[in-house]
């Protein structure tokens, strides 16, 4: 999942299916869906947001959404 | 004429609409200033601009997005003037294309060149301008440069595109848009085509449009058969994923055939200032400090 990669680390989105349907056509908007490859550039304390990047864009999301994407470390 | 300015959220807009018009309204380094649509007099005191919130795609998913539908079917605006950030090309023609597709005469404000030269992406202004078949215009809304050039190209008469469909999405989706083509009265003068493609992308605010022509469960079987559809004969997700998919495709295509990339991966100053202003114990002593 995601929210379990640690800072620094890359990973491909493989399943977004359990992801909030809202949330995943934001994803989508922003040209995040299954296969993109994101980072893990920042991760906020105390279960807080983590910050991503992907192709150039940072964006944030909270923990909860982070652990409902399934991602393949690379 | 009336001219409306579109584009995604912090690309620009209002910094170009103070420049177009000469008026100071506020601009921010972040999404969502803009959450209603302002209106300014272009500098020749003849032509109107308005400024709309930034948006990722037509389909709204809070209020300052349904802003943007709401104008697209009930104001009335002769020339739209969609600003790009070169920089973010592949995310920002999505909504290029959705523009295109309302089929009124579009012109493209590239913005941000600078920004794009320095993260090693070259626009090649005259390509990308013949693959999407309208002007393209490279300004920098921060200091002006280009503005007067754009102000011309938008508001001078003479000015042509072409009536051809940017995007062939395959014979499903174009199947049912015929469909939904035939069900509209003549008397809409939006394109039909627009309408029918926002609507299968699940675009809500064109939904209830829709339904003052046609009956609720006509739409709902419509959709449902589609979607069937696309899950057997193209193992398709879902009908916007499936849409997004044909878009991302031509953007590919125009992408490859319009951008010179040195590619080397600068690390940006935004970068520097981010990896301290957010580091999780410097963060917020920066930020009382700051206070």
């Amino acid at each position: 999942m995601l929210g379990n990669l640690r800072k620094g680390e890359k990973g491909k989105i493989i399943d977004l299916s359990q992801v909030n349907r809202l949330v995943k056509r934001r994803l989508l908007d922003l040209g995040i869906t299954e296969g993109s490859e994101v980072s893990v550039k920042n991760i906020m304390p105390f279960g807080g947001p983590l910050m991503l990047e992907s192709s150039g864009q940072c964006i944030g999301i909270r923990k909860r959404e982070a652990l409902r994407i399934e991602v393949e470390r690379i | 004429m009336e001219i409306a300015l579109l584009g995604n959220p912090n690309t620009g807009k209002t910094s170009l609409f103070n420049h177009l018009t000469g008026s100071y309204e506020y601009v921010g380094n972040w999404s969502g200033v803009t959450v209603e649509k302002k209106v300014g007099q272009f500098k020749n005191k003849k032509d109107l601009l308005i400024d709309l919130p930034g948006i990722y795609t037509v389909s709204p998913l809070s209020k300052d997005e349904a802003v943007v539908s709401h104008f697209f079917l009930h104001d009335h605006a002769d020339r739209l003037l969609n600003i790009l950030d070169a920089s973010q090309l592949k995310r920002n023609l999505h909504l290029t294309i959705q523009i295109l597709e309302y089929g009124k005469p579009v012109v493209i404000g590239l913005n941000m060149m600078d920004v794009a030269k320095n993260r090693g992406i070259e626009v090649d202004v005259n390509k990308l301008s013949a693959y999407m078949g309208v002007p393209v215009v490279p300004i920098i809304a921060r200091s002006g440069e280009g503005c007067d050039e754009l102000a011309q190209t938008i508001t001078s008469q003479q000015y042509s595109y072409s009536e051809k469909n940017l995007i062939y999405y395959g014979r499903e989706i174009e199947e049912a848009v015929l469909k939904l083509e035939n069900l509209l009265p003549h008397s809409i003068t939006l394109s039909c085509r627009w309408l029918s493609l926002q609507f299968l992308e699940g675009n809500q605010s064109i939904k209830s449009y829709l339904l003052n022509f046609i009956e609720v469960d006509v739409l709902n079987n419509l959709v449902l058969e589609l979607e069937e559809k696309l899950k057997d004969e193209r193992n398709a997700k879902s009908i916007d994923q499936y849409i997004y998919n044909k878009r991302s495709e031509f953007i590919h295509k125009v992408l490859v055939g319009s951008i010179v990339n040195s590619n080397d991966q600068k690390v940006t100053f935004t970068d520097k200032v981010d990896r301290m202003v957010t580091n999780q114990f410097l963060g917020i002593p920066i930020f009382l400090l700051l206070l």
